[in-house]
């Protein structure tokens, strides 16, 4: 083991020696101010300003063939700023349709979770929607995973690309994975017209017995499996652009309790010069009696308007309205504005 | 709530107005550009289209025959030759450019474009980089600088 260590580590010095790496550090942050109020409920209008994610990312070109990146979020955590390395990976380039990373990437399920990341200068809304929330906030996906992945993409005219993941699983961290099971993650996408992008992906992993999730849930054994379908039109000749996004969740606990959560997402938008008015829908829906998530069904339409200053200072209007209906619980109503300025540096 | 509710209103309603106060003009007229590549590079005429996938690296990542990674280069301000590029062969503006190589970059660590100053420093570095592909006025193609790279296509306003 030691030698191939040191092998590795020699390989991996006369490469970054014998090639003039080409090292960029950029950077996203955004500055929100938002207002909001519930109906029926006890809790009070809120109005505040609030610093959002602040990204930092490093990519290489450590030789022709080997690249990397790295991202890092500042945020706050409730108490203070926590730093958080969100992605940290090696590409090995062999061919176009040929490819192998190892690292902690965000999975390749779907659309949004590959295309936007953390910088919100990029991103068409103020913040995720609900289905693709982060683990940290109470998602339902596992957004990112650390394992490796073969993936390419320009295969024939159509442009079709996979991605094979095999990671350690949502019961693992940083540094150890909690049972001996891994996750397999498979993406296939093509974009049979420039920028209209068609994706199907899938994912299993097998949580172990006494595991606590995310949300804060203690379970037992449970096989989780999760399909998906989305189709993306954005940056094209044409000002419209369009994300749609289904991913259905099952998840099997101890082979009594199975159980389908449906997550989805519709987002339009039309540019007008620099100017794009956008709607989005989306939401999580859960099967009664459901054991391994918090069962509360979330809907959000959203009206927007944004005005993109530059490719990397955009500033987004938004209203919101949320309903909530967590199981045992009164449905909550929330109305919110949103003035965001995101941007890159 | 009240407040902060007429700020974000009349914010939004300021750039509304702030921007259709804007307006676009350029002097393109009889401007002729060439889209070059390395001598060595054994491609010997793209399409518009063509050109397009490759600048944006969008089929292939690397040329056939010499495999070395496509090496975009652009200019670093806007002048007449990039608008004719952006228009007549990617077909986008130049913020859609900038935002697109930002996103690939933060998406899969792949390189953004190289930007120069002038045709010259692109002749330079595409002459220098076998792997580069650039757009020059064609009135700049010497016949110095035509021994260091090749003419791939040639597009007039």
């Amino acid at each position: 083991m030691k030698t191939k260590l040191t092998l590795f580590s020699l390989v991996l010095m006369i490469a970054l020696t014998s090639y003039s790496q080409e090292t960029q550090i950029k950077g996203f942050a955004n500055i929100d101010a938002m207002g909001s109020f519930e109906k029926d409920t006890a809790r009070k209008d809120e109005n505040h300003f609030a610093i959002g994610q602040y990204d930092l990312f490093i990519t290489s070109q450590i030789t022709q063939n080997v690249k990397m990146l790295g991202e890092s979020v500042f945020e706050f955590d409730g108490n203070s700023f926590a730093i958080d390395l969100e992605r940290v990976m090696v590409d090995y380039y062999m061919k176009d349709y040929f490819s192998i990373s190892v690292g902690k990437f965000h999975t390749p399920l779907g659309y949004w979770n590959n295309a936007y990341h953390h910088g919100m200068a990029l991103q068409p809304t103020s913040i995720r929607p609900d289905a693709l929330k982060f683990e940290d906030e109470g998602g339902i996906l596992p957004i990112h995973e650390l394992g490796a992945q073969l993936h390419g993409d320009g295969i024939t005219k159509y442009n079709f690309g996979y991605n094979l993941m095999l990671s350690n699983g949502i019961a693992a961290d940083a540094a150890y994975d909690y049972n001996k099971s891994k996750a397999v993650t498979a993406n296939l996408h093509a974009e049979p017209i420039e920028n209209l992008k068609l994706y199907v992906s899938g994912y299993m992993d097998r949580v172990p017995d006494g595991y606590t999730t995310a949300q804060g849930i203690t379970v037992k054994k449970t096989d989780v499996q999760i399909l998906n379908a989305s189709i993306a039109y954005v940056n094209g000749k044409f000002p419209i652009e369009f994300i749609g996004e289904f991913f259905n969740v099952t998840t099997n606990m101890d082979s009594v309790v199975s159980k389908v959560t449906n997550g989805y997402v519709l987002y339009a938008g039309y540019k007008i010069k620099k100017f794009v008015p956008y709607v989005s829908y989306d939401g999580i829906a859960y099967q009664k009696g459901e054991q391994y998530f918090i069962e509360n069904n979330v809907q959000t339409t959203t009206l927007g308007l944004r005005y993109i200053m530059s490719p990397l200072s955009v500033l987004k209007l938004e209203y919101k309205y949320h309903t909530s209906a967590q199981a045992g619980m009164p449905s909550v109503f929330r109305n919110q504005i949103t003035l965001q300025f995101a941007f890159g540096f | 709530m009240k407040k902060i509710l007429s700020t974000i209103v009349i914010s939004a309603m300021l750039l509304v107005a702030s921007s259709s106060f804007t307006t676009s003009s350029s002097s393109l007229g009889g401007t002729e550009i060439a889209v070059i590549v390395h001598k060595d590079n054994p491609i010997a005429s793209l399409s518009a289209s063509e050109a397009k996938l490759s600048y944006l690296r969008k089929i292939k990542k690397r040329w056939e025959g010499i495999n070395k990674n496509i090496r975009p280069a652009d200019r670093k301000t806007k002048c007449a030759e990039q608008e004719v590029f952006y228009s007549k062969v990617l077909g986008m503006t130049a913020d859609d450019v900038e935002k697109y190589f930002i996103a690939r970059q933060y998406q899969n660590a792949e390189k953004p474009q190289d930007k120069f100053a002038s045709d010259k420093d692109i002749i330079d570095f595409v002459g220098d980089e076998g792997g580069a592909i650039g757009y020059v006025n064609s009135a700049s193609l010497t016949a110095e600088a035509k021994a260091k790279v090749k003419v791939v296509l040639t597009i007039s306003n």
